[in-house]
């Protein structure tokens, strides 16, 4: 049976309750023996996240729940809320009605995201947002 | 048998009140069945109750007396027409008994099988009213209409389920005035929605699910009949009726008719709410069908091939829509070309890539200097940059005549060119950033030649990172293999190399856009 | 997030410690306008203490290299661990900045 951690982080959608996710994460991966590789890795793609939903999801009293899960060899981050439908990976979506010289589009935080892990997937389902970030403990696939 | 009396209160003036309900508490509170506003007057003062096919009285304060006929009373009393009540210095006369003008709770049933069947008729004419309703709206005004003509409440709500996830009012009615906010307790409906049992509060005065709940206490709410709507699928929602004081007593039975009539409400709200996210659904796809449809459009027609050169080029959204382009035009001497990426995917992607397409178009004419255009692009797009806006590019120009390649890599991945039976090689072009970051920057471009039967084949990292179902990644070597692997004709190379990577990643779903672009100098 | 920082040969030499991201970018920007208010112009930042860096203290980064360009400043970068390095090159950002290997190679491209 592949062992399976979980740890769960509560945090508020603002710049503290970021602060505090990415603590979190930073004290588990070093307590996990993750490689410093990996935990760079997932702290730069979490902080993108969270800054982004806390920047454009629901209110900013609104709960995030960040999930850390080990289960083989795969490391995967999840964060929920309960905001209305919103993919941090489509930010600034809720300019789509600004003129289009605006910047609307993705951006460099974004590609960061999506580059440097392995998956990553998004979706709403039960009036919740939940993004996923997975990655292999180790031996890692090319990352060009 | 209701009971008419006439109040006088130290208060107002002489009043005449018809209580229809069976046990009637008189006094100061605001729950009583018979208000006294009258300092002197308890609480609770006196208990009017019908009971044997009379009315009787008794005092319930010990210290302040109650008065029938000017005797105080100790134990229960018959009551007759013309008694007088003093309380405080107020005082009920009996005027006398009447038919009440309404049943004060449904008729009692005579025995179980008549009250069985009775629920199953009133199933069945909900089911046959509810199904002429074809939008929730309505559907929601049935149900409470269905329930006013069963139970004959002073208010009623039905609430709903929102995606959040909270029970918000979704419809209201009313017995007179217009339908308007309606107090519902929000422990009450906690309770029932929690539980998911239904609820019947007599007396919200005593009744301790309520208390500390002010809002219903105040306006006076005395009974309350709750049932929740629900099916296999969970809760949809709630509908509570209730009624205030001195008019309206829910009992158990009409409980259960409420119930019944909420079973028979939660299939149709189910359904018709199904119904319009399906619709809604349709009209997304439908809409994106037509973007798709658009974008594609916007892609430049394959041209007939020319003596100078020839070229295919894929597009393959990984949605309906998505952030990848190509495009080329030939302009006299020259064939300009672009493969470009906007990060992230989707509509907001989409709708930007036709912006960098039609600047591209705009700033790419007659014998402008790549990179000018490069420049020009780079300027508009990098405008009010917050978000630091991503698009990588690769573009340039191919001269007919000589085969002299300019081009300028934004941040793109590798151009490769390749000739039939030879090997792959990477032109040297040095690497700029990415349109839309830094405003001013400085492009600099690669030049080199490309000998006729060469290919130059340019991409999107959708091609390289195309994942299989094993979650491995096509990757770079693999792509380069496709490519040498290929026929040298653009279409058949750019049909081939397409091929591999869906054959690759049969089974995963598509990540990202893929594109790939073949230019060829004819031998 | 702490900043030190050591003047050499006309050459500002910022070091950050600890990670430059959302939660400390602001810190770094601060900083660096402080130098420029200062009329310093020549600029080596020391990654060498750095953890990570996300997109936000990217945004800090080309603020830095942006105003070098409108100044004539020269700004230099050494010291990168693999992941920050990785995040600049997925960024684009390996064409904006001079990236020496070595504190010596970088203060000898700010002075230039």
């Amino acid at each position: 049976m592949p062992e399976v951690h979980v740890h769960r982080v509560t945090a508020t959608a603002s710049a503290e309750g970021v602060r505090h996710a990415l603590n979190q994460f930073d004290q588990f991966s070093r307590a996990q023996g993750l490689s410093d590789d990996l935990r760079r890795r997932f702290l730069v793609a979490l902080d993108e996240v969270l800054s982004n939903v806390t920047r454009h999801g629901g209110p900013t009293d609104g709960l995030v729940q960040v999930d850390f899960t080990i289960a083989g060899n795969r490391l995967t981050v999840t964060v929920e809320d309960e905001a209305p439908p919103f993919n941090p990976l489509d930010a600034p979506q809720a300019d789509t009605m600004a003129p289009l010289e605006q910047r609307k589009a993705g951006g460099v935080g974004i590609e960061l995201v999506r580059k440097l892990l392995e998956t990553v997937r998004y979706e709403h389902t039960g009036g919740r947002n939940r993004l996923m970030m997975t990655d292999r403990l180790s031996g890692h696939a090319d990352h060009s | 048998m209701a009971l008419r009396v006439r109040i006088e209160s130290a208060a107002g003036a002489p009043e005449e009140r018809v209580l229809e309900q069976t046990d009637v508490v008189i006094g100061r509170i605001a729950t009583a069945g018979l208000v006294l506003s009258d300092a002197s007057v308890s609480r609770q003062h006196a208990r009017l109750t019908f009971q044997n096919d009379a009315w009787w009285v008794e005092a319930l304060s010990a210290t302040n007396p109650t008065l029938l006929n000017d005797a105080t009373i100790d134990r229960p009393h018959r009551l007759a027409t013309g008694d007088v009540l003093k309380m405080g210095t107020s005082a009920v006369q009996v005027l006398g008994a009447q038919e009440p003008s309404r049943p004060p709770s449904a008729p009692a049933p005579t025995a179980t099988d008549d009250r069985q069947s009775a629920r199953l008729d009133l199933l069945n004419e909900v089911h046959r009213a509810l199904a002429t309703a074809i939008s929730l709206p309505g559907l929601l005004e049935l149900i409470l209409e269905r329930c006013f003509s069963v139970l004959a409440p002073e208010e009623g709500v039905v609430l709903l389920r929102t995606p959040a996830g909270t029970l918000e009012p979704a419809s209201t009615r009313q017995r007179t005035g217009p339908a308007g906010p309606i107090q519902v307790s929000r422990r009450l409906i906690d309770e029932v929605a929690g539980k998911g049992k239904p609820a019947l509060v007599m007396d919200a005065a005593i009744d301790e699910r309520l208390a500390g709940s002010e809002s219903m206490i105040i306006s006076g709410i005395r009974s309350v009949v709750a049932a929740p709507l629900i099916d296999s699928g969970g809760l949809l929602g709630l509908i509570v009726l209730s009624s205030r004081a001195g008019v309206r007593q829910f009992t158990q039975h009409d409980l259960d008719l409420l119930v019944s009539l909420a079973s028979a409400a939660a299939l149709r709200v189910r359904n018709v709410a199904l119904a319009e996210e399906a619709a809604e659904r349709r009209v997304l796809e439908r809409e994106l069908a037509i973007a798709h449809d658009i974008q594609m459009s916007m892609l430049p027609k394959p041209i007939p091939d020319q003596p100078e050169v020839l070229v295919a080029a894929t597009l393959k959204p990984a949605r309906s829509v998505g952030g990848d382009l190509y495009d080329y035009w030939m302009a006299g001497d020259r064939f300009w070309f672009i493969v470009a990426d906007v990060a992230g995917k989707g509509v907001g992607a989409a709708l930007y890539m036709a912006v960098v397409k039609a600047l591209f178009r705009a700033c790419a004419h007659g014998d402008v200097p790549v990179t000018e255009v490069a420049a020009r692009m780079n300027r508009e797009i990098a405008r009010d940059n917050d978000s630091m806006l991503f698009v990588t590019a690769m573009f340039g120009t191919l001269m007919l005549a000589t085969g002299d390649v300019t081009i300028v890599d934004a941040g793109h991945n590798p151009a490769v060119a390749v000739s039939p039976g030879g090997p792959l090689n990477q032109p040297a072009i040095p690497k700029s950033v990415a349109l839309g970051v830094v405003e001013d920057f400085e492009f600099t471009e690669g030049r080199f030649h490309l000998a006729p039967g060469t290919t130059l084949v340019l991409y999107t990292d959708g091609a390289t990172d195309a994942r299989s179902a094993q979650d491995q990644i096509f990757g770079v070597d693999r792509l380069m293999a496709a490519i040498r692997n290929a026929d040298p004709t653009p279409s058949a190379l750019v049909s081939s190399v397409t091929t591999a990577i869906d054959a690759f990643a049969t089974g995963a779903p598509q990540e990202d856009d893929i594109t790939l672009l073949a230019i060829k100098r004819p031998a | 997030m702490t900043i030190s920082e050591a003047h050499e040969s006309g050459v500002v030499v910022v070091s950050p410690h600890g990670r430059i991201d959302s939660t400390t970018s602001a810190i770094l920007e601060r900083h660096l306008q402080g130098i420029a208010a200062a009329g310093q112009t020549r600029v080596v930042v020391d990654f060498g203490s750095v953890d990570y860096i996300s997109s936000a203290g990217l945004r800090v980064m080309l603020t830095l290299a942006k105003r070098a360009r409108d100044q004539k400043g020269r700004v230099a970068l050494f010291g990168l661990n693999d992941s920050v390095r990785q995040v600049f090159e997925l960024a684009g950002f390996v064409a904006l900045f001079t990236i020496a290997p070595t504190r010596a190679e970088a203060l000898h491209s700010a002075m230039a």
